[in-house]
């Protein structure tokens, strides 16, 4: 016979029914080996009992052996068993005869069996169950319940009837899960297994893991952690942060990209600078009163900066009316700085975006002197791996002999008194470079195979623009150049001093003077005979006088004094530099300049100064930064201080050097587009 | 007292030692499966994010260089790690720079197709001069 517990409480503790499906949840508890079914039997009449949506294998199969096999059940009109969870659950009316009728028909059903009865109804069922054959459960409140519980236990164990008593209960959530066929948990739990195992079946001890250890982690494995609430849970909170990572993740891309195209905006607009740096400091006019296409306004300057920022946004997925372009320098004369601002909305998940989430994304970039080094250090002083092995000169960059140059030079300033501003495309060539040349384009009548091109003596330039060809080629003869070849228009050949690729050439030719210079003083004080227009007058003896003594050039003093004082001999900073050549007191004094109000005087000690500074430094770029920052703040780094003011002031006298064309042995300013900010 | 239910069929039993038990395992067992599908998902999706950030950076360098009036092919490669830099296909022409990636993926065959690319455009430097050959 099965076993069987009989529930009942006291009638201030209210219902045992569900201390009962508790205690039959856990005489259901096997561990090891095959799962066991445990039936509960609802005697009270208060609870309609339905399926469960999950139910044990057990549960199903002690239910659906009942309704099949046991036929007095069906004709009992007692209802169906229902499946719950881990038990199966036959409720009959409140009539202790229905009661028994089925403890009878499932007697058995070799599962454990917890009775759930009334109190009037519980002396008539134990009266009729046989002796020896049932437990018994009695709730209890305690307190004013104590005396009838502790008379009930007399009467028990007088009876030698196997009995425990429940002092409260288990609590709503408990109960819920216990009348769903469930674990009720916690230390409610533990009670009904302890009274299940005094009063029924032993059932299997609970098997926990220690504490802290994997195991326990892995508890939400068994029953008792419902495996798919917790993996869903653990799934949707995966899915949860995976899409706040791409949420975020996408508002940082969206602004890291904004910026990059306000940097790209920003250097486009330095590059745009850039290029047309130089033609700020062309003439407006040429010498015969017409325009020069080639200058460029101030505003003229700024306004295609400013367009090639909105351009470079615009490719670069920014929307036109969300730029904004300003040169914080465009006060001066020649500005090297822009400033890009963009606004942009950060948006989440498609969202509007908040006020908060709008933001400003911005960049500078300018254009700035390059890394200036010591002596030679920028190309070679003296030429190699071709038929000329002499010292060096520079234009534009270019390499030829000195006394090419120095024609050049003379060439050059015709051709601009013209209006032609010469361009130096191409001079000496290794034959290194030259055979690199021809494997590009294998034809002897245009490309000379290396070792044949005369281009390896350095005494040939191959000059533009295309528009100063027909000029050239009417007065190159008038310095010492020739027209080598009929169908290179381009190409003009030096024909005075030593014959090209001659050991007389490397004889005669004078020490080299690297870019940059290589002693005291630039080495062209001689090309100083053609001042910048923007000369004045009162300053054109004195600024010839002054480079051929220190041996300075003269555009370079011009172009200082057209930046440090726009040549006004009255000039005072506030920060104290007084004169054209902006002297502070301590540095005039240190000079002997008694009066720097005295532009004559003041040339001078300013040629005498960039002289000593020209020597110290070795290059033009950092013989300014000195003159502007102090020799101090150049020695320390040997480059141009990063200040902005020095850096400013380098780059708008290179610029000028190069709009006057008077950068010679320099080559191209080095002046670097670099992204600031 | 008639007997009320037949115990269950050995094969009936066998399948019962599952229980709901075996029933809360078999969940966790599907539900690994799941886990790792979802993880490795969320692991490709950013191996694609931080290759298009990669993508961005190293167009952006490119394109600077350009700016300055630099190669910008040594500019686009030297803006990645090593690991990358192999993956990266440039494709530059004036001031546009093109980038495409193919990121790291955990299904081989897959890179083609989830290549990444972006694509930055900076002024390019006034035309260089052209030399004689003579």
């Amino acid at each position: 016979m099965a076993p069987l517990i009989i529930a009942t409480h006291t009638p201030a503790a209210g219902s045992a029914c569900a201390e009962a499906a508790a205690i039959a949840v856990a005489a259901t508890r096997s561990g090891r080996g095959a799962e066991r079914a445990a039936l509960l039997i609802d005697a009270t009449g208060r609870r309609q009992w339905r399926n469960t949506l999950l139910a044990s294998d057990a549960a199903r199969g002690l239910a659906r052996g009942l309704a099949v096999a046991g036929e007095e059940i069906a004709d009992s009109e007692l209802g169906a068993i229902c499946v719950r969870g881990r038990i199966a659950v036959g409720a009959v009316p409140a009539d202790p005869a229905d009661a028994l009728r089925l403890v009878d028909a499932t007697a058995d059903c070799g599962s454990q069996r917890v009775l759930s009865v009334l109190p009037e109804h519980f002396r008539v069922v134990m009266d009729e169950v046989p002796a020896g054959t049932a437990s018994v459960m009695l709730r209890s409140r305690g307190g004013s319940d104590r005396d009838l519980a502790a008379a009930l236990s007399i009467e028990l164990r007088a009876r030698n009837v196997r009995h425990k008593i429940w002092l409260g209960g288990l609590g709503a959530i408990g109960a819920g899960r216990a009348r769903a066929g469930l674990e009720p948990g916690g230390p409610a739990g533990g009670r009904a297994r302890r009274l299940c195992a005094a009063l029924g079946e032993e059932p299997a001890p609970e098997r926990h893991p220690p504490a802290g250890t994997l195991k326990q982690w892995l508890r939400f494995g068994s029953e008792t952690g419902q495996a798919l609430p917790a993996l869903l849970g653990l799934v949707a909170v995966v899915l949860l942060l995976a899409g706040a990572l791409v949420a975020l993740g996408g508002a940082a891309t969206a602004k890291g990209r904004a910026q990059r195209a306000v940097d790209l905006a920003a250097v486009s607009a330095a590059r745009s600078m850039r290029d047309d740096f130089d033609r700020l400091f062309i003439p407006a006019r040429r010498p015969d009163g017409t325009r020069d296409p080639r200058h460029l306004s101030r505003a003229e300057y700024l306004d295609r900066g400013s367009a090639a920022a909105l351009g470079a946004g615009r490719h670069n997925g920014l929307a036109a009316g969300s730029l904004r372009v300003e040169f914080p320098d465009e006060e001066s004369f020649a500005p090297v700085r822009v400033e890009v601002r963009a606004r942009m909305e950060v948006r989440l998940m498609g969202r509007d975006p908040s006020p908060a989430a709008r933001t400003t994304v911005r960049a500078t970039a300018g254009i700035e002197p390059g890394t200036a080094g010591p002596p030679g250090s920028q190309a070679p002083a003296v030429a190699s791996g071709g038929g000329y092995s002499g010292p060096l000169a520079y234009r534009q960059g270019k390499p030829m002999r000195p006394d090419v140059a120095a024609a050049f030079d003379r060439l050059s300033g015709a051709a601009g008194s013209a209006g032609h501003a010469l361009i130096v495309n191409s001079a000496f060539r290794s034959d290194a470079e030259q055979a690199a040349l021809f494997a590009a384009n294998p034809d002897p009548k245009w490309v000379a195979p290396p070792g044949r091109s005369l281009h390896r003596c350095a005494t040939e330039l191959d000059l533009g623009p295309p528009s100063a060809h027909g000029w050239l080629a009417a007065n190159a003869g008038r310095f010492g150049f020739v027209r080598r070849y009929a169908w290179e228009a381009w190409h003009f050949g030096f024909t005075r001093g030593p014959a090209p690729c001659s050991a007389a050439a490397d004889r005669a030719s004078g020490p080299a003077r690297s870019p940059g210079g290589g002693g005291p003083g630039d080495g062209r004080a001689a090309r100083s005979a053609g001042l910048p227009a923007f000369v004045p007058g009162f300053a054109r003896a004195p600024l010839l006088s002054a480079a051929a003594r220190h041996d300075v050039s003269a555009e370079l003093l011009a172009a200082q004094l057209l930046v440090e004082s726009n040549f006004n001999p009255a000039a005072v900073s506030p920060a104290g530099a007084r004169g054209i050549a902006q002297f502070m007191p301590a540095t005039a004094a240190a000079y002997g300049l008694d009066d720097p109000f005295d532009p004559a005087a003041a040339i001078a000690a300013q040629a005498r100064l960039m002289s000593e500074l020209l020597g110290r430094f070795g290059s033009v770029q950092l013989a300014l930064a000195a003159y502007n920052a102090g020799p101090g703040a150049v020695s320390g780094c040997s480059c141009v201080p990063p200040y902005p003011e020095t850096q400013a002031y380098v780059t708008r006298i290179l610029g000028i050097l190069d709009g006057a064309g008077a950068l010679g042995a320099s080559g191209p300013p080095p002046l670097e587009v670099r992204l600031l900010e | 007292m008639t007997r009320a239910a037949a115990p269950p069929s050995k094969r009936g039993a066998a399948r019962s030692t599952a229980g709901a038990a075996g029933q809360a395992q078999l969940e966790l067992v599907a539900a690994i499966p799941a886990l790792i599908a979802v993880a490795a998902i969320i692991l490709q999706l950013m191996a694609v994010g931080y290759a298009q950030s990669l993508a961005d950076g190293s167009a952006e360098a490119g394109a600077l260089a350009i700016a300055a009036g630099r190669d910008p092919e040594p500019a686009v490669r030297s803006a990645v790690p090593g690991w990358a830099a192999r993956r990266v296909e440039p494709d530059i022409e004036g001031g546009r720079v093109e980038v495409r990636m193919q990121p790291p993926v955990l299904i081989p065959g897959l890179g083609r197709r989830l290549e990444v690319s972006s694509e930055a455009w900076v002024r390019p430097p006034a035309s260089d001069r052209d030399a004689g050959g003579g």
